[in-house]
């Protein structure tokens, strides 16, 4: 019965946290401490939601507060006039403009450098997370579970960061790491 | 927020997210779609085959029966080395039999009632899980996908320095570019805490082959299931000595005892018909996100002991959790509906994505039309091919290929729009040149 009401509750206040932000930033001057109520009502709904019942009281009232949010988009499409500026031309820079060289070698290698060595580094990363949480004394499936956490979630950040690199040497650099980091793991072996 | 990030930063994150949005934009958009579409797997099957014997509840000793048939049946091929029962829940009220090589639904008194003919919902889910590749190589191009889905969502929040002051600006009616980005642009941020999830979890599901093949050659002397073991249980040891069916209705009275609160999904035999056959129920928890727990039986249907998905370490729970997150059957039809309209939207951002790219190179002056007719093509044909194969099942039969069929008109399709959208701008270019040469 309390359960019910904590989620009730935060799901009332997740649609109130969507409405007071749609305010909030709809002023011609943002107010800190309106934005930042916003922000704790969302927090406090989704911590209800928790407390109610768990992950899935969370994952609930997160839908309902993208639910709510979609319903004031809905309205601004519905009531918003058309734009007066220009739509943006900016590069992306993903392909050579025209007469441009497109440096095939190049892009290829950071093709290679992303998804298979990534790949690899993103293990490396994975095996290291479960050796370093075993030597503190996690227990098995915590650290498996977690190194399987760890792969998609390496990969992201290291694709991420191999990107953003300027420089060759510093994609590099980064992969370098991440397979360094797993060498304890690879030297002393299993300790579980 | 994004005040604080540099311009440069800004420009980079825009070339990451546009380079891995065209470089995965059209799997990302096929795994999106079917993936919003297979959230309604369940459903599909009683519209694929209506006529099959539906029930809300079926007694312990009809399973038994039904079990002991579907073994009888076998008889003289080669073993099965798992049998599942699929006992009747809300969303699909049916008692179905799988083996490795049958599937039959099972009548109220547990006699056969037939085949299982779901073969459009089963190439559907096959599509999102691996489009349609073998299981390995698929399941981890899909984790690949996911894993840059989140890439696109983080360089899509470094991208946009006006993410909170935008957060509700939707200006559907320019159709000039400004409309089309809007729509990317909040959909993807409203849509973040959704696509976070499906991303992870997906990308987590995706890659656990490979990464647990990683972690085994390390650590477990390259045994797999090692890996798995202390999250989902280890199989028993087997003994290929004949055995006789063992009691499943033993343990489905238990549990029906035992837990009553528990939501019976699944009875499972592993190594059935041999002295080292065991029993699993798979029971479902209410407002868990856990896909479910595993009670451990013998083949007389004692109960042994529970694998701990429900209360057992967090890794456990967590890694129980991700497929009802991922698959949005964690609230019955209110949170597929949310899984569908959100799918829907995630779907939008990966079309419109790349259509925001080509506006901006038509704007700048280059022209594409081969490749605008192509992502036409797939932006369109996806859905209408998926909805062929479709009908074509409810026409024509369960036994058609429609893997190969989805495939073929796919291709046709975007090869179709390619050669449209060629000609069109051809005919263009012909005006054009032809009312300069006449003023």
């Amino acid at each position: 019965m309390a359960d019910d009401a904590l989620l009730m509750a935060g799901t009332a206040g997740a649609i109130a946290a969507i409405a007071l932000l749609r305010f909030s930033w709809s002023r011609p001057q943002r107010s800190a401490w309106r934005n930042a109520l916003g922000w704790f009502l969302l927090a406090a709904s989704l911590a209800a939601g928790w407390i109610g019942a768990g992950a899935w009281g969370v994952s609930v009232i997160a839908l309902w507060a993208m639910g709510a949010a979609f319903a004031v988009l809905a309205v601004a499409a519905w009531l918003s006039p058309p734009a007066k500026r220009k739509p943006s031309s900016d590069r992306a820079g993903m392909l050579p403009e025209a007469g441009e060289p497109w440096h095939v070698g190049r892009r290829c290698a950071t093709f290679l450098l992303v998804v298979l060595a990534g790949l690899i580094a993103a293990i490396a990363l994975a095996i290291a997370t479960r050796w370093a949480a075993l030597l503190i004394g996690t227990g098995e499936a915590n650290a498996n579970v977690l190194a399987l956490f760890v792969a998609p979630l390496g990969w992201t950040i290291l694709t991420f960061l191999i990107l953003m690199a300027d420089s060759r040497r510093r994609q590099l650099g980064y992969l370098a790491v991440s397979v360094a980091i797993a060498i304890p793991a690879l030297v002393t072996g299993s300790i579980s | 927020m994004n005040s604080m990030i540099e311009p440069g930063t800004v420009k980079k994150a825009l070339s990451v997210h546009a380079a891995i949005g065209l470089l995965a934009g059209a799997l990302l958009y096929i795994v999106s779609l079917t993936g919003t579409v297979s959230v309604f797997y369940q459903e599909l099957q009683r519209v694929e085959q209506p006529d099959a014997p539906e029930m809300s509840a079926i007694s312990a000793a009809a399973v038994q029966s039904g079990v002991e048939a579907v073994l009888a049946s076998e008889a003289g091929k080669p073993a099965t080395t798992h049998l599942y029962v699929h006992l009747p829940v809300e969303a699909l009220p049916r008692t179905t039999v799988t083996t490795d090589t049958q599937a039959v639904h099972l009548a109220q008194d547990g006699s056969i009632a037939g085949p299982e003919e779901i073969a459009w919902s089963d190439f559907l889910v096959n599509l999102h899980y691996k489009l349609n590749l073998p299981t390995l190589v698929g399941i981890t191009i899909v984790g690949i996908l996911g894993v840059m889905l989140l890439v696109l969502s983080l360089s899509g929040v470094i991208a946009h320095p006006r993410i909170f002051r935008d957060a509700f600006r939707l200006r559907a009616r320019n159709s000039n570019g400004v409309g089309l980005a809007d729509w990317h642009n909040r959909l993807g941020v409203w849509t973040l805490p959704f696509s976070v999830a499906i991303a992870l979890t997906g990308a987590l599901i995706g890659l656990a082959s490979v990464t647990a093949y990683g972690i085994a050659v390390e650590d477990y002397d390259g045994d797999v299931e090692a890996v798995y073991s202390p999250i989902f249980g280890a199989e028993g040891e087997p003994d290929m000595r004949p055995a006789p069916v063992p009691d499943v209705a033993g343990a489905l009275t238990h549990m029906a005892r035992e837990y009553p609160d528990v939501r019976v999904t699944y009875a499972i035999i592993h190594d059935p018909l041999t002295r080292g056959q065991h029993v699993q129920i798979v029971g479902e928890h209410e407002r868990r996100l856990i896909f479910g727990e595993y009670y451990a039986f013998d083949a007389d249907g004692q109960f042994e002991h529970l694998v701990g998905l429900s209360d057992g370490p967090l890794g456990q729970q967590a890694a129980a959790s991700t497929y009802q997150l991922h698959f949005g059957s964690f609230g019955g039809l209110a949170v597929k509906f949310a899984y569908l309209l959100f799918g829907i939207a995630l779907t939008a951002v990966c079309a419109t994505g790349t259509y925001i790219w080509l506006g901006k190179r038509r704007r700048r002056g280059i022209e594409e039309p081969r490749l605008r007719g192509a992502w036409h093509g797939l932006v369109v044909g996806t859905p209408v091919v998926l909805t062929l194969t479709f009908a074509a099942r409810l026409a024509l039969g369960n036994d058609l290929p429609f893997a190969l069929i989805f495939w073929v008109l796919l291709l046709a399709a975007i090869i179709g729009a390619m050669m449209v959208g060629r000609s069109r701008s051809g005919r263009q270019k012909i005006v054009t040149d032809t009312s300069e040469s006449v003023a």
